[in-house]
This record gives structure tokens, sequence and C-alpha cells, in this order.
């Protein structure tokens, strides 16, 4: 025994037994098939293939319509969505936002991925909740943005094709500069320009001098956030000529305050995001124009 | 010779550990909830035509309704609602779609918009909370004859219950059976009777018209007051007995033939008549008697002869 110790030191002994043992252990391998079993299975619809065509294939993007209320926010009490206006803003969403993204971030260059900037910054899931959201105050809250992730839209049973399309467009647009000043802030000389003039949560029983204060309504006073978002949305959704009116009321202050905002927006989405404003304006405002082309009840394209 | 003990002790341990391996279940825990998913999706499309006895509101403020939904594929469910009769709209969405998933438990979810499944929940007109109604449950058991579901709301907690239409009713036919036996009994206050004493009273704001949410949702609750006395002391530490005045709230669901349920069972609070105290009530069935002051709710679930009369 002496003898075998000094050929073997304690230790390495020690490390060969232990070897052993982890071979003997390691000998539960896996059968090959997953313990995990698909638990969500269930019947999909057209709805849900016209969706995999339009929305997961391309974009990568979730169209949720069939709310679990225990994603919502659990201060409200909110209801569903029906599926015929589930489909009309599916409808919407994809000709109005995401394919006018596309045909704006499209440039000619064969080497350039058209849905790139949809893929990589617009949020992962769209979230349909059939009613609003209203608080104890009576404030209706139309959507909102979660963690860039994703985007509620509220109020979805309420929704008239014919009066609330470009509200909706708007809104998208609205959410979605908040998720991209998350991924790469706006310089801080936007805040700058109106910083005295931000009111917090008072902006409801704010006056109507929003555009001579340098602002496109009065929710925009109540963040520099909101009023980037509010500033890009209205932008997206109104034509030269719109702007050039509200410029006119505005007066010569305010109207210089919404063109130096508009400049370093679109200079922050030129450096940061490689888009075109003016483009993607265009191509939103066209679009809005054809709204009533729009086949809203076929599934098969 | 220390150490060989050290490194045979070492083996001994790490073999107990290796030999450790065995399983409680016979199958994974994904497999098990795949199953009871399963079970819970046989179960409804068997039964197929479901009774459901539902309350909104975590304090069950607005009674119990009912409604039958009928499960009518993997996707589809169609609703008949107790309170169709003052809701209006001629293009009002009844047939949606419904899911069996898993959350935290087994879940049953009515998961695009029906106007009847979400009419309690539907905040604006009701207030910003609407009046409070689930529509997303918990599976909490099946019963082994496959008769019987529980469930609780996730946002009220509230207990509801499905038990299969049965054959001799159409849903219509059902719910005018339901609504019937509320508007056989027209009485807004009622003497509460235990073993032939009136020991208080029973109270409603509104009998049940059926027009008009408010008014139907008053008739299903009931307010009962009765006294007891109970032993006590005194200023001076004698014993004495005081007089405890008892008015509690009531919530009742109605069903074909005249019954009235309670929510849960009520539980007596003290000897407003003998032994009383903790004896429970919870079901009842309208009885007409030789004249209309004879007609009587009578306790048919108590060891105690409870009666309910004008």
């Amino acid at each position: 025994m002496t003898h075998i110790m000094k050929c073997i030191s304690g230790y390495s002994f020690i490390f060969l037994l232990l070897g052993a043992f982890f071979v003997s252990c390691s000998k539960d391998e896996p059968s090959g098939k997953s313990i995990f079993v698909d638990a969500d299975e269930q019947s999909r619809s057209e709805f849900d293939k016209w969706l995999e065509r339009h929305y997961i294939e391309p974009y990568n993007i979730l169209f949720e319509y069939r709310m679990p209320d225990r994603q919502t926010n659990f201060g409200y009490w909110v209801t569903p969505p029906t599926i015929d206006k589930s489909i009309e803003i599916a409808k919407l969403i994809r000709f109005g936002t995401l394919d006018a993204m596309t045909e704006m971030y499209a440039n000619g260059d064969p080497q350039r991925d058209p849905t790139l900037f949809a893929k990589m910054y617009f949020p992962k899931v769209l979230f349909m909740v059939g009613s609003f959201e209203i608080s104890n105050t009576g404030a209706v809250a139309l959507g909102s943005a979660e963690n860039g992730l994703q985007i509620n839209i509220l109020g979805v049973n309420f929704f008239d094709r014919n009066t609330r399309s470009v509200d909706i467009i708007g809104l998208l647009a609205h959410e979605f500069t908040h998720i991209l000043a998350g991924t790469r802030p706006v310089t801080t000389e936007f805040k700058a320009i109106c910083e005295k003039d931000y009111v917090g949560d008072t902006w409801t029983s704010a006056g109507n001098d929003y555009l001579q204060l340098g602002f496109l309504s009065n929710y925009g006073r109540k963040s520099d956030g909101e009023d980037l978002a509010e500033l890009v949305a209205s932008y997206l959704t109104h034509d030269q000529a719109w702007w050039d009116g509200q410029m006119a009321l505005a007066g010569a202050s305010g109207s210089a305050k919404l063109e130096e905002k508009l400049s370093i927006t679109m200079a922050w989405l030129d450096s940061g995001f490689d888009v075109d404003m003016a483009k993607w304006r265009d191509v939103t405002v066209r679009r809005i124009s054809e709204i009533g082309s729009i086949d809203w009840q076929n599934l098969d394209d | 010779m220390k150490k060989i003990f050290v490194i045979l002790a070492l083996c001994a341990a790490l073999q107990i550990s290796c030999n450790k391996e065995s399983f409680i279940f016979d199958r994974s825990a994904s497999e098990r909830i795949v199953q009871t998913l399963d079970d819970y999706r046989s179960a409804l499309m068997d039964g197929r035509t479901w009774v459901m006895e539902y309350y909104p509101d975590p304090d069950q403020s607005y009674g119990g309704w009912i409604y039958i939904v009928e499960f009518r594929d993997e996707l589809t469910v169609k609703a008949w609602f107790e309170g169709s009769t003052f809701m209006s709209g001629s293009n009002l969405t009844l047939e949606s779609e419904y899911a069996i998933d898993f959350s935290t438990g087994p879940m049953l979810r009515f998961s695009t918009n029906n106007d009847y499944l979400h009419y309690f929940a539907l905040p604006g007109t009701n207030g910003y909370q609407g009046l409070r109604g689930d529509y997303e449950f918990t599976l909490m058991s099946l019963s082994p004859m496959r008769d019987r579901i529980e469930l609780r709301g996730i946002k009220t907690g509230n207990r509801i219950t499905m038990s299969p239409l049965s054959d001799e009713y159409t849903p219509e036919s059902y719910l005018t059976a339901v609504r019937n036996s509320q508007l056989a009994v027209n009485r807004k206050l009622l003497k509460v009777i235990v073993n032939d004493q009136q020991i208080g009273t029973i109270e409603r704001t509104s009998t049940a018209y059926l027009y008009d949410f408010a008014e139907f949702a008053a008739s299903k609750r009931w307010t009962l007051r009765y006294s007891y006395e109970q032993p006590a002391f005194d200023e001076q530490g004698l014993p004495i007995f005081e007089t405890v005045e008892v008015s509690d709230f009531l919530s009742v669901i109605h069903l074909p033939g005249s019954v009235m349920k309670l929510y849960e069972p009520y539980i007596f609070k003290g000897d407003a008549a003998p032994f009383l105290k903790d004896q429970t009530m919870r079901e009842f069935e309208w009885r007409l008697g030789v004249t209309s002051a004879d007609d009587s709710y009578t306790c048919t679930d108590s060891f105690m002869e409870i009666k309910f009369v004008p």
C-alpha cells in the first residue's frame, strides 16, 4: 500500500476517482425527444395565415389580437377586440405604416434590404385591445408603447376606417418615435428650444397657444419626448401645405422654434437611422390618400 | 491510511448522490400540462353546451348571471346571456374565439370580443372599470364524471361553475326558465322564519325588471337582517346579554324551477333561533301556498326549517 501511495500521490488518486464518477454520471444521455410539447397548439384561422404572410414572414412582427388580459395593465379593465375590426386594423397598419416604411427605405440599391428599417426598429408585438383604457380621472388612453418591444392599440372595437385611419397611422408613428428615441436619443438641443414651456401632466389645462409657443399640440407640451413624438407623427401624416399652414398660424416665434425642431429631428433620423424624413412623409401621405383602395375583407392576398 | 478512508468515504458519498435519480411522475411536467389542457378541451367539446353560473365584481355586488356557452369547435364559442333582455343593438357579436392555455395553471379565455361574454368587463358607460367582470379563468377542477367544471376569475377571484345543459332545454328555453324563476317572485321584503319563528327580514331594492341592468342586478342583491343575544360584561364587570344586530349582503343567482341560490353558503352568526349559530343555508325554492300570503322561499339544503315568507 505504501508502494502504491508512492507512485500515485493522494490528490492524483482523488482526481482519478472523481473523473471516473463523472463518467458514470454523464451516462444520462437525452433520448432525442424534447420534453417540451407545444402547449399552445391551436387551430389557425384564415386571418392567422394572412398575418403569417404579411407580418411574420416579412417583418417578424406578432399581431396579437387574441388579447391575453394578463398581458394588459391590471390597473385597467379592458376587453378584447372583435376579429373584424382586428382585420381592418391589420390591413391599415400594413398598408399605411409597415409597407410605407419599406417603400421609403428602398433606394434602388439591390444590396439594401428595404424592410431592414422596420425589421430592426419596429416593435415585435402589436397588441390589440378592444376597449379604451379609462383611468379613474376619466382620461382615455388611445395607445401606448412598452419598453420598445410592444405597441398597444386601444379602442380597436370603436375603429371606424372612414374617420380614424389617419389617427391610427399617426398613433403608430407617435409610439414608434418613442421607441426610436429610446434606441438613439435625439440631441439635447431639441429639448432646449422649448424647455421652459414643458408643463408635465398639467398639459390638459394648458391654453390654446401651443402653436405660438412652438408645439404642434397641447399634448406635446407634456415633455420633450412627447413633443418629439407629436412632431414626427403630425409631420408624417400631413402634406407640405398643412405644415405651411401651421407655420403661418404659429407666427414668427412659434414657427422658428418648430422649424428648428423639425430640422434637428430630420438630422437625427438621417444620421441615426439612415432615414429620409421628407421622403417618409411623402410616401405616407400618398398612401393615406390611397386608403380607399384597401380591400378590407379579403384574406386571400 | 487515514487518507484512504477519506477517499473511500468520498466515493461512497458520490455513489449515493449518483444513485438519487428517481422520478415521482412518469411523465415530464410539460407532458402533464399538455395532458391537463387536453382533458379540459375534450370535456368542453364532449359537453358542448354548458350552463355557466357567473359572478362579476370581487364583492359579487351585481348578483349572479347565467350564460349558456356552446363550444362549437377548437376555436369558436357561441354565447347566450340571461341579461340579453337589457342589451340593445342588432349587430351584437355573440360568436367569438376562446382558448384553453396555460399560464399559472390551465386557463379558459374568451379571447376575442363577444358582446355578451365581455359585457361586465367593458369600461365606459358602466364606469371606468366597467362592472369588473372576468373573461379569463383558471380551470380549478373537472369532476370525475366530466359534468362539472369549477373556474376562478383571474381578476375577481370569484368562483364560477359550468355544467352541461340538460337535454330538456335549448339555450333559449333555459334562459326563459331562469327569467321566469325571478318574475315569479315580486316581493322586495320577506320575513325570515326559522322553525316557525321569525328572526328577521330579507330585503332588496328592486324586483326583477328584465329590461334595465341596474334594476335587474338590484333584484339579485338581498340584505339579510336579524339579531341575537350573546353573553358579555357590563361596565361593572357583571355578566349580561347584549343584542347583536346583523345586516349581511347576500348575492344570489336564479335557476329554472324557481330556484334561488346564494353565491356561497350563509353561516348564521348567532342563536337568533335555538341552535341556529353556525347553521348554513344556500339554496331556496319558491313554493306556492294556498294563498299568495302562504308562498315562500323554502331552504332545501339546511338542517333547520328556514323560509322567507311575505
